[in-house]
């Protein structure tokens, strides 16, 4: 049988479930290349949030983010603790009519597909569910038991053990620094390690790397950073004595961390145009912890005074700084490029925990079959190029 | 009490580069508060509290340093003062000792100097002590408790290893404390975002009256002359043999780790 | 020429087991330099300590008599130092790093002004234009990278890591010389000792055993526990082994939970994601066991143990 040779450049959550969604086809032959370690870049600081009613992906696409999340509950099923699931439920706040209507829209899918949902109004309710929350600041929440968060290195690294129990090879720590073409036409990598080899197929898994993967065939790939900076709070209280669910609000969400709350500035409520939120940097400068700005900690306080207040006098106990690769429609990049066998699966954003495994599906059957898909056709390469 | 903590900021990062003039590349993204110093700063508070004393903090170094000092602002620090200067850059502990000295003396006398055992980065614990020497005062390292007995005495634990030590000392007193021997309290959301807007003076090399040759580089004696990386990346050697064999292994390895 | 010395250190009114290291770093010194090989003592009552200080190798003992002082009275000590050495010309003064030693000598060399280098492992000696130079080789940044320094100057000051273990040889005939100091007094006041009960948190403790998800199964964290308990060590474990209840949460190491800075990690099934490897600091000596040969954990440990930790933990036990 010929094999199809696949290059997949990135071993993020992207690239791990390409690859394990590509070594399901007997007739592909995977090398996977990592700089790095499996799930070490912008995955491993996703907060990995897959809730079945937020509008962090828009309800248009709520099959994705239903098809992201039992695929990971499968994975924790089969092996307890490989997606890092914690089952915390999540708390939806709507703030205006306009945020309500999306959450009970949101629930109704939810109770579509077999989960529980409610939308509450009783704000001595909410409160029970979340104490520390302003009640008064919300017309009322959308509340599941059923999700929470999960783990993106966990998820990568397990995606990554089942692609290699079905043949496929990881290269870790080892760089593509060169993509060769002919003709318009890729045709080879080469290596950190001096190698040169070969691919009928290669794939760019790289996120916030895309734009300096992409210049390697001379592709503008039009990804934005923003960036995602993270809190770790420890509550007066130190211990919470409640489970602290998800908590969705448009302009940030939290959710718990052991003992501690996790918080951030929501993806969507960034602005590409403003350099407080967005930029071109080098992922390769960020710093595993810290590196964050001030500003962020004015938005958050502000945010939580207004709406948590709870933990506006939470320790912070650290913080991170990542980058999300964007599009200017939040969208992930998927499928053909304008170079030949050159293909995109990137640009996933604050989203890649939810969108990669129903992305990397039809990303699989598009590269083995060259059949595409609804979702191939709404999030390709060539939407970006017509906008511009 | 008057009390002064010192505090260095601290490169972080688990990958130290060095340049071809032997010198580390200090990466301004990856750096924090030297991590014991935030247990000093703990007993500073603990000692604030008790005597309604005041603390002021004092960081040696580049701009970079003015977020471990607006953290103790937010921490709970009164005032805080960065010393920065090309004069006081190059030196060795003997040098940083001073210039960290005089500038204490000068906003002094002070009744409790804190600083943490060591850096980092460096890992001395040559500073604390030497600053002691030269401000005429005792020096009690290794604290893990202390406790103002009256306006002029403290009762300090020294940890000595199978035990603490209760020493009663009489102030002016410097104390040198270590990791994890107290739960630093944090900044919150609410009192960092104070800090940041905060102003904080700056002490320069125009303020700090010594002789510019016992300072810095000129004042410097001891030299770094060649510097390498331990180990180039970090790959784990594979124990082999035996699980009678692997598990001897380990309890040497454990052995001497812990020596 | 002057004279290499050595600092034996007193504690507890016993010669410290850091003399036979010690007198091991002498000898190397007098090898390359020819010079005479002095220990020093200062303290109480060294008449009783003179047999345990009559290391082989060492030409002079010079032993500074302060009556009533403790080994923690570093500023009275410090000027019982500063006046032996105006007694005797050292040019290299060894020092082993315990923090006590390190704190009186940071004093003496700032009364002298001698440059002093820290926490060094070895030393490297040679002779440039006639005169010997030590090079002192010390780990920095948390052992990441090694440093060699020299000081200059007439004197200078060396704070030696020590191996306990090392046996000195007794029984030389070195020149015994006694002096007496009873100046300074000491603003500090030993008034009790109180023994630790072992109380071993997370945050100080210097040998942790971590579990993570490959630990969660009845059976194999007994197991991972009763090590634990064998070799003294704390147990703490990864997220998922907090979230699923194993463990409490003040007992998680990682981003999200602890930050600590031990001497030694055992890790079992702990597959060394970031959000694990950011609690751990310090450059501990970590020995990571997990059956998966890919597990990041071993881009991140010293010692990779490629098994079944429930293969390893029994032969652990015996």
């Amino acid at each position: 049988m010929e094999k199809k040779k696949i290059a997949i450049i990135g071993g993020g959550i992207a690239g791990a479930a390409l690859g394990f969604n590509l070594s399901l086809y007997d007739d592909a032959d995977i090398t996977l290349y990592e700089k790095n370690r499996i799930g070490c870049g912008t995955t491993a600081k996703s907060a990995g949030t897959v809730c079945l009613f937020d509008d962090s992906l828009k309800n248009r696409y709520w099959d994705v983010r239903l098809y992201g999340f039992e695929t990971y509950l499968k994975m924790e099923k089969e092996k307890p603790g490989s997606a890092g699931f914690d089952k915390t439920g999540t708390l939806v706040c709507a703030t205006d009519e306009e945020v309500e209507k999306t959450i009970k829209a949101g629930i109704a899918l939810a109770k579509s597909a077999g989960y529980t949902g409610e939308y509450i109004t009783d704000k001595a309710r909410i409160k029970e569910i979340l104490p520390s929350l302003n009640v008064d600041s919300i017309l009322g929440a959308g509340y599941t038991q059923d999700d929470g968060y999960f783990d993106g290195t966990m998820i990568s690294n397990t995606f990554a053990e089942k692609m290699e129990a079905n043949g496929a090879c990881i290269k870790r720590g080892v760089e593509v620094v060169k993509i060769n073409t002919e003709g318009g036409v890729a045709k080879s990598v080469e290596t950190s390690e001096g190698e040169k080899v070969d691919f009928d197929v290669i794939v760019d898994c790289t996120g916030p790397w895309s734009r300096f993967t992409g210049e390697l065939v001379g592709l503008d790939v039009p990804i934005w950073h923003t960036k995602a900076e993270a809190f770790f709070l420890v509550p007066p209280e130190k211990k919470l004595d409640y489970v602290f669910p998800v908590l969705k609000f448009p302009a940030f969400y939290a959710l718990r961390a052991g003992d501690n709350v996790f918080i951030c500035k929501s993806h969507l409520s960034m602005n590409l145009d403003d350099p407080m939120h967005a930029g071109q940097w080098d992922p390769d400068k960020l710093p595993q912890v810290g590196g964050t700005d001030d500003y962020f900690i004015d938005f958050l306080f502000d945010q939580m005074e207004e709406n948590v207040p709870g933990l506006a006098d939470s320790g912070l106990a650290s913080s991170w700084l990542s980058y999300r690769a964007e599009p200017r429609d939040f969208l992930p990049i998927l499928g053909e490029t304008p170079v030949e066998n050159y293909f995109l699966c990137t640009g996933f954003g604050g989203n890649g925990v939810i969108e990669a495994p129903a992305a990397t599906r039809d990303m699989a059957k598009l590269i083995m079959r060259g059949e595409s898909t609804m979702l191939l056709e709404e999030w390709a390469f060539s939407r970006l190029i017509e906008e511009a | 009490m008057k009390i002064a903590v010192c505090v260095k900021h601290v490169p972080t990062s688990e990958n130290v580069q060095i340049d071809e003039n032997n010198n580390l590349v200090r990466d301004t993204a990856e750096s924090d508060t030297n991590p014991c110093d935030l247990n000093a700063m703990e007993f500073a508070l603990q000692l604030k509290q008790q005597t309604e004393g005041t603390i002021d903090v004092y960081s040696m170094g580049p701009d970079i340093a003015l977020a471990s000092l607006k953290k103790c602002l937010a921490i709970g620090a009164d005032q805080t003062y960065l010393i920065s200067g090309r004069k006081f850059a190059g030196g060795d502990t003997l040098g940083t000792a001073r210039v960290l000295a005089k500038a204490i003396e000068d906003n002094g006398p002070y009744d409790v100097i804190f600083t943490g055992n060591e850096s980092s980065d460096g890992g001395t614990g040559q500073v604390g002590p030497m600053i002691a020497e030269i401000l005429s005062m005792p020096d009690v390292s290794e604290t893990v408790s202390i406790e103002a007995k009256d306006d002029k005495t403290l009762e300090i634990r020294k940890n000595v290893g199978d035990g603490n030590l209760v020493l009663k000392v009489k102030t002016p007193v410097l104390v040198t404390v270590p990791f994890g021997c107290n739960e630093p309290t944090l900044p919150t959301l609410r009192t960092q975002r104070k800090a940041n807007r905060a102003e904080i003076p700056v002490i320069d090399e125009s303020m700090v009256d010594l002789d510019e040759n016992l300072i810095g580089k000129p004042g410097a004696l001891s030299i770094v002359t060649t510097v390498s990386s331990a180990s180039a990346g970090r790959t784990a050697e594979e124990l082999v043999g035996s699980f009678e064999e692997i598990a001897a292994r380990m309890d040497e390895l454990v052995e001497e780790g812990r020596a | 020429m002057g004279a290499i010395g050595i600092f034996a250190e007193i504690i507890d009114n016993a010669v410290s087991n850091s003399i036979g290291s010690m007198v091991e770093f002498g000898l190397k010194v007098k090898e390359a330099s020819g010079e005479e090989l002095v220990l020093f003592a200062v303290g109480n009552d060294l008449k009783e300590k003179e047999a345990d200080l009559k290391a082989a190798g060492v030409d002079r003992l010079v032993l500074m008599e302060v009556p009533g002082v403790s080994y923690v009275q570093t500023d009275r000590l410090s000027c019982a130092v500063a006046d032996l050495l105006d007694k005797v010309e050292f040019s290299t003064i060894l020092v082993p790093a315990s923090h006590t030693a390190r704190s009186l000598f940071a004093r003496v060399a700032m009364k002298k002004n001698i440059g002093m280098t820290a926490d060094c492992t070895d030393l490297d000696t040679e002779i440039i234009d006639g005169k010997p130079v030590v090079h002192q080789i010390k780990p920095s940044f948390g052992a990441q990278i090694m440093v060699t320094c020299d000081v200059e100057g007439d004197c200078e000051i060396i704070t030696m890591r020590t191996d306990d273990q090392v046996v000195p040889e007794l029984g030389g005939d070195p020149v015994v010389e006694y002096v007496e100091f009873s100046g300074a007094d000491s603003a500090i006041e030993v008034v009790d000792f109180e023994k630790n009960d072992s109380v071993n948190s997370l945050h100080s403790a210097e040998v942790v055993v971590c579990a993570g998800r490959g630990a969660m199964d009845e059976e194999r964290f007994e197991m991972v526990k009763q090590y634990a308990e064998k070799i003294g060590a704390v147990v703490a474990g990864s997220r998922p082994m907090a979230d699923n209840g194993w463990i409490p949460f003040e007992n998680q190491v990682g981003q999200s939970g602890t930050v600590i800075r031990p001497k030694v990690a055992i890790t079992f099934g702990v597959s060394g994601a970031i959000q694990f490897t950011e609690g751990l600091k310090g450059n501990p000596l970590i020995i990571a066991v997990n059956s998966d040969e890919h597990a990041p954990i071993f881009g991140f440990a010293d010692y990779a143990v490629i098994a079944d930790m429930s293969e390893v933990l029994p032969a652990l036990l015996k």
